[in-house]
């Protein structure tokens, strides 16, 4: 059997906000979306990529040893960069991965690290008490867990194997032969539904997928992100709604996340602009409207920002 | 916010006066209480030429008998080492230098220098101290007074944790040990007399004794009238009704307590109120650990609230509240380090709760609830609890313990109690003993029917001062001074195994000179200090006819305190990885950086920091290391002796040590800085060294062999939110199960958002009850320095 492996952003082993009980969380890097939003840029990508940290930098000068002066220029993106390596990083230059190697701190660093299924699911077992005890499990985020579906199968069926529930948080806008392959081993979709009929975010196809998967009896989380600007209206979110009504006895549950701007700094570290930085926080409170909108639902099946930190 | 569960316990919690220093010094108005002191003077002079424990029984019965004593307004549970709440006991008999510290300081009132002066004066010569000192070599004296690789003076400090037996106590009361001791005392002189015994020595020593537990517990008897009289006496003159009835009431019940077994629950906390006081406060400087209060008492709650029904839970609940607010308000004089030692706390009584009972079924009660939700209330930073944990426990129990942890106060702290059933096994414990055996100091255990404990147990060595002198030919790079084996150079280590032997020397030898330091203590102890109130209160003195402090009858109950240790291995770790594997650099330029606290040498100190594996990530190349030097370091206690004979084992735990220690510490190969601090908690992963969460935390402590340690300590913080709500509950739950299948011995959590803590920088009058663990026992956030609340918010916060 081929051994599955995946880029991966983060783990958290501890997790309570993504899916039921404590969770063993994988943040597996490439999206099929660039929401303008998101709180994890470097998961969007589907290949390696070099973060910059300004702030961890002490100017020991090691990185620009292996990367010749002429590479050096000066980024049009970002001028106010202490790092000696002023351009964005090239991550199919051997010379920059010499320079993540040599830098004695973090400023230069890596945004993923290629992890296997059988290392993971080894690491999970160490700490299966809990997963157990609280009816938890591993849930696959991202990034879209759907767009590597081969490593995101093969670490759900090992999980499958131990016994451990598993999670998938996808916003559900790729082919539907990909996710009906992918729900012989998913117990609880994590199921984004942002808009109905953002043709850029693919919302349509997410609609129709979402559909489907009830049809199939799939049990279903929905994630609505809301956005200031984008589906902060009561029309958007009723529209949304709607679609989930139709559909309620699949429904596991609401989360409505505010928005927040915190991922400002990760933007930074990959030099790239984000647009939502001037955007103030969301109070949560201002979501109560929203949540009325569900009133199909029973009361404690919507819940107000339980998950701050994938957009 | 008000603390307390009735008006009773609220008001007493507000008229509190705290014996907790901060900065090292204590509040306004705290003086060091002479009369006690004077007393036992008095009487010492008085009975010259008799037997030790003689001397010791008259001299307590003395000071039972003369001290001026109070009750105050509101009280349930009464007894104060002084009538004055701001006095603080001192005991020169034990050292003389903390009496000369505390007129020094200013604790010592005007009016009774003269006296102190006097004091000091007769008790030289004749203290432990003194005795100690004189039989010290001038090199020993040296390493003891900069104490920088070790701290053994803490006989200095007169530190034991002395209490009775509780069941036997509370099963007899001390009108029918009279009978038993009158009849070994009978059939003991008989002997002597009649008999032509080649034991005799043995049998005129224990005679004494019986001799003295029944004058000390004249003394006993005597100060429990003492109580009953005054009540009798502010009852008359009480105009208030309400009052009036309180005092007849505490007078009636004073009548039989200690006397009989206890009637009831007041009975129970008012008995061991009076002998935690005498023991600990009155006739040694002690912290009085080591009680299964849940198990001691519930014999009385279940008779009073279950059977009878002559109080109700929330009446049991306010009796506890009160017995709590009276031990907080304890406290003792310290030396000066000892006050930066234990910034926060007056001293360390701890209660144990939970674990199983001899026959291996769980022990918790409805009892147990209660005492949680008494701390709950209270909000004390003594005395703290220690849960030992078993993933049979009662339900409710487990939940109200996890309900006191998530109000922020630290405590209680967990213990695991396969881990310790296993270990005292291991020592030759008897599994039931083992099994009835519970936390004493911080975190060490220990069964609870032992005389052991009435010794003074600790000893603290600095593992990272020791892994400085390692490299530096035993030389202290603060001081230039050579403080322990003069060894070959850094330079000249071949390999990475001869780094490690050079720390095995260094360790051995400061483990040797503390530890024969305290046997010198030991000694004088069992020679000038014997316990005859203590003695009547155990099993076993009786019984064998000798004194509770030279008795042994579990194994090996000593420990090694490691300071540092995560910082030994984390720079071991970089020592074998670029010195020795990658070639990186030479050793004498890694020495070399690390002596000029890494002058101009941030490169290489980063690299040592973020490019080496870090313990508490769960990496095998570190937690190897982790591993192999925690069993070097037992190895070497077990090669250590005890004057008894028994072997030391090793712990872990900082207190606040790991700050006191910070200057005296030189900068150290894992990135540390000169004078900063080393990691904190004793097994928990260095300042923001961690970075895969505390599961990774567990994985990487497990790998130690926790069963060969007297108890690994590992700090965690977890913000609220994580453990909030019924979700929380079960997510800490589970976190405890799968902690205690991994087998580590002991972990405390501390549960703040460390937003409050900066905002309590800040505005500290707004957070003037906010409390928090620092590593062993909890302490007021707001008063301490913001140099430690500065360490204690660099630990990796486990935030979502």
């Amino acid at each position: 059997m081929i051994m599955e492996k995946c880029l991966v952003t983060r783990i958290v082993r501890d997790s309570i906000l993504d899916g039921p009980g404590c969770r063993y969380v994988i943040f597996v890097k490439g999206c099929n979306l660039r929401c303008p939003w998101c709180h994890n840029p470097e998961t969007q990508k589907l290949c390696q990529e070099i973060l910059l940290y300004d702030k961890f930098c002490i100017h020991c000068n090691e990185c620009i040893k292996v990367v010749s002066k002429d590479q050096n220029e000066f980024s049009k993106i970002k001028t106010s960069c202490k790092i000696p390596l002023k351009i964005k990083t090239n991550v199919a230059d051997v010379r920059y991965h010499k320079a993540v190697e040599l830098c004695p701190t973090e400023a230069i660093s890596f945004a993923a690290k290629e992890l296997s299924t059988d290392w993971l699911i080894k690491d999970i077992l160490n700490f299966k008490t809990v997963y157990k005890e609280t009816d938890g499990g591993v849930t696959i985020s991202g990034g879209e867990p759907l767009l590597v579906e081969k490593f995101s199968y093969d670490m759900f069926k090992k999980a499958k194997g131990k016994n451990l529930n598993t999670a998938i948080d996808t916003s559900g806008t790729l082919p539907w032969k990909i996710l009906k392959y992918m729900a012989d081993v998913v117990d609880l979709w994590l199921y984004d539904l942002k808009h109905y009929d953002d043709k850029t975010l693919k919302t349509e196809l997410a609609v129709s997928n979402f559909n489907k998967l009830c049809r199939m009896g799939a049990r279903i989380r929905i994630r609505i992100p809301v956005i200031p600007g984008y589906n902060d209206k009561v029309k958007t979110i009723k529209n949304i709604a709607s679609i989930i009504e139709i559909n309620k006895e699949s429904i596991e549950g609401v989360d409505l996340l505010p928005f927040h701007p915190f991922a400002d700094a990760k933007y930074e570290a990959l030099k790239e602009t984000y647009k939502f930085k001037d955007i103030p926080e969301l109070d949560g409170n201002k979501l109560i409207v929203y949540k009325k909108l569900f009133s199909f639902l029973p009361e404690e099946k919507v819940i107000i920002g339980r998950k701050l930190v994938h957009g | 916010m008000d603390f307390g569960s009735t008006s009773r316990t609220k008001q007493l919690k507000k008229d509190l006066v705290s014996k907790a220093c901060y900065g090292g010094k204590y509040s306004d108005g705290i003086f060091v209480d002479i009369s006690r002191p004077k007393l036992y003077m008095e009487s010492m002079k008085k009975t010259e030429g008799l037997e030790a424990v003689i001397r010791r029984a008259e001299s307590l019965k003395y000071v039972l008998g003369n001290i001026a004593i109070d009750i105050l307004p509101n009280e349930m549970i009464v007894g104060n080492p002084h009538a004055d709440p701001h006095a603080l006991p001192i005991f020169p008999e034990i050292n003389t230098g903390l009496l000369k510290e505390a007129i020094d300081d200013g604790y010592v009132l005007k009016k009774d220098q003269n006296t102190a002066h006097d004091l000091i004066e007769y008790f030289e010569p004749r203290s432990i101290a003194h005795k100690v000192s004189d039989n010290m070599s001038d090199e020993l004296k040296e390493i003891v007074e900069n104490s920088s690789s070790f701290i053994s003076t803490t006989w200095k400090d007169g530190i034991q944790h002395c209490v009775p037996n509780w069941d036997y106590l509370f099963e007899n009361g001390t009108l029918k040990i009279r009978e038993k001791i009158n009849k070994k005392l009978r059939e003991v002189s008989q002997i002597i007399s009649d008999e032509n015994s080649t034991d005799l020595a043995h049998l005129i020593d224990a005679k004494q004794l019986y001799k003295g537990m029944l004058i000390a517990l004249d003394g006993l008897e005597c100060f429990v009238d003492r109580y009953r009289n005054l009540a009798l006496e502010k009852a008359e003159k009480s105009n208030d009704v309400l009052e009036k009835a309180d005092l007849l009431k505490i007078a009636e019940h004073l009548k039989t307590t200690l006397r009989e077994p206890p009637k009831g629950v007041w009975e129970a906390c008012q008995s061991f109120f009076f002998l935690h006081l005498i023991l600990n406060c009155i006739d040694s400087c002690a912290f009085g650990s080591l009680v299964r209060i849940d198990q001691a008492f519930y014999p009385f709650y279940e008779k009073d609230v279950k059977k009878e029904k002559n109080i109700t839970e929330e009446e049991a609940q306010e009796l506890i509240e009160c017995l709590i607010l009276k031990v907080q308000a304890l406290g003792g004089f310290f030396s000066r380090r000892r006050r930066l030692h234990f910034e926060g706390n007056g001293a360390l009584p701890i209660w144990s709760i939970g674990g199983v009972k001899e026959d291996g079924s769980d022990a918790c009660n409805e009892l147990t609830d209660v005492i949680l939700r008494a701390a709950q209330f209270t909000r004390c930073n003594q005395p703290t609890i220690s849960m030992v944990y078993h993933d049979k426990m009662r339900n409710s129990s487990l939940e109200e313990a996890i309900k006191l942890i998530r109000t922020g106060i630290g405590y209680p702290s967990i213990t695991n109690m396969k881990w310790m059933v296993d270990r005292l096994v291991m020592q030759g414990t008897p599994l039931k003993d083992a099994r009835n055996a519970g936390v004493v100091g911080c975190v060490s255990c220990c069964p609870v029917n032992s005389c052991n404990t009435t010794k003074r147990l600790a000893l603290t060595v600095i593992a990272a001062k020791c892994f400085e002198l390692a490299l530096n030919e035993g030389k202290c790079q603060i001081t230039g001074k050579l403080i322990g084996v003069k060894e070959k150079k850094a330079s000249e280590f071949k390999n990475y195994d001869e780094v490690v032997e050079a720390f095995n020397k260094q360790i051995s030898f400061a483990v040797k000179s503390a530890v024969n330091v305290r046997n010198l203590a030991r000694y004088y102890e069992m020679k000038n200090r014997p316990n005859p109130l203590a003695s009547a209160l155990h099993r076993t003195p009786l019984e064998k006819g000798v004194d509770v402090v030279s008795y042994e009858d579990f194994p090996n109950n000593y420990w090694l305190n490691m300071v540092g240790m995560v910082n030994v291995i984390n720079s071991l770790a970089v020592i074998k990885k670029l010195v020795f594997e990658e070639k990186k650099y030479k050793m004498q330029e890694l020495c070399n950086a690390v002596n000029h606290n890494w002058k101009d040498m941030e490169v290489m100190r980063q690299v040592c920091r973020n490019k080496v594996p870090k313990y508490g990530n769960n990496i095998p190349y570190v937690d190897d290391i982790a591993k192999k030097i925690t069993s070097m370091c037992s190895e070497i206690g077990k090669h250590t002796y005890d004057i008894n004979g028994g072997y030391w084992s090793i712990l872990a735990q900082s207190v606040s040590i790991y700050k006191a220690t910070a200057s005296m510490t030189g900068a150290m190969p894992d990135g540390k800085l000169a004078g900063k601090p080393v990691a904190d908690g004793g097994i928990s992963p260095d300042h923001g060294t961690d970075r895969e969460g505390i599961f990774s935390i567990l994985e990487s402590a497990s790998k130690i062999n926790h069963v060969e340690t007297k108890g690994l300590l590992l700090n965690q913080w977890l913000a609220p939110e994580l453990i909030d709500g019924r979700e929380g509950i079960k997510w800490m739950k589970s976190m405890l199960k799968m902690w205690y299948d991994k087998g580590l011995s002991q972990i405390q959590l501390n549960v703040v958002d460390p937003k409050v803590l900066r905002d309590a920088q800040r505005y500290p009058e707004n957070y003037p009850n906010l409390t928090i663990r620092v590593s062993g026992y909890t302490a007021n956030w707001v008063k301490l320095t913001t140099e430690l609340q500065e360490i204690i918010l660099s630990r990796t916060c486990q935030k979502k």
